[in-house]
């Protein structure tokens, strides 16, 4: 899958919300641990429901998440 | 022993023991021969198959390494058992056309050890199944993955079904002698197979890339 150009802060919330794991993040979101792999690298655009779903998880706004690449 | 002396060593035992019991023209060992070959095929698999899951769980075990997800474990395990399923044809399936064209009496006893193969398939997919039980199997991206690989192998598909078309449509009577029906079924299984055989691999390519780049 080629990247996308979108940007993501998951990493970074990931680590700022007690260094959450990428399997508890995948438990949270209702996905594999490898998209949630795919995501961080920017090899995967994930639909609008998932990005809801991440931000929810981090308790901020999608837009804190996600970010178009200009 | 370390694991990449392991599939070193496993890998062709595998093979090996997949040509003895499956291609070797039926050689009457006895029941202690028969026996003995049949264990020992069944032991280097689950040899292998027990290394397989070993490499899996130490990956979701690490942080730092990606894991294979459920989606591609099945992708690889489809890829090797069509794989199977495809050479054993390709290495048989002639026996299976009489002289006359029609169905010759091998036939029946080489459709029972595809059938083997797909029980074996159908049961290692339990085995994984019961052991994904209480994890995320399939979301978003492996249905993505899954549409784009089946739109692979539906192009495969449909160029070897205008190939045969056009082969049929446009061949001299003559040059088409060899194709009775039976050889004209076998030759329509291995295009059904070919395109699993595109599907599977285009699926776990996806994933191993996406992988290999994290």
């Amino acid at each position: 899958m080629s990247g996308t150009p979108i940007d993501n802060s998951i990493r970074k919330l990931r680590f700022e919300h007690g260094e959450m794991t990428q399997q508890a993040l995948a438990d949270a979101c209702g996905i594999t641990r490898q998209t949630v792999i795919a995501l961080e690298g920017g090899k995967y655009a994930p639909s609008l429901e998932l990005a809801f779903r991440i931000a929810h998880a981090f308790g901020v706004g999608v837009e804190d998440v996600f970010r178009w690449r200009r | 022993m370390s694991r990449n002396l392991r599939y070193f060593v496993l890998v062709p035992l595998s093979v090996a023991a997949f040509y003895v019991l499956f291609v070797l023209p039926d050689v009457d060992l006895g029941w202690p021969g028969g026996l003995a070959v049949l264990g020992g095929a069944w032991l280097v698999w689950y040899l292998l198959w027990a290394t397989l899951q070993e490499s899996a769980a130490m990956a979701a075990r690490d942080e730092s390494a990606a894991p294979v997800s459920p989606g591609e474990q099945r992708a690889w395990i489809g890829l090797v058992f069509t794989a199977a399923i495809g050479a054993y044809y390709l290495l048989r399936g002639s026996q299976m056309v009489a002289a006359d064209g029609s169905m010759a009496p091998e036939a029946s006893a080489i459709g029972r050890h595809i059938g083997m193969l797909v029980v074996g398939w159908l049961v290692v997919m339990q085995l994984l199944r019961h052991r994904w039980r209480d994890t995320v199997e399939q979301d978003e991206r492996d249905r993505q993955i899954e549409a784009r690989a089946c739109g692979w192998a539906r192009v495969g598909l449909s160029v070897f079904v205008i190939g045969l078309a056009v082969m049929f449509a446009f061949s001299p009577l003559e040059r088409l002698a060899w194709a009775r029906p039976m050889a004209v079924a076998n030759l329509l299984i291995v295009g059904l197979m070919a395109s699993c055989l595109l599907e599977y691999l285009a699926t776990g390519m996806a994933y191993w890339h996406d992988r290999r780049s994290a």
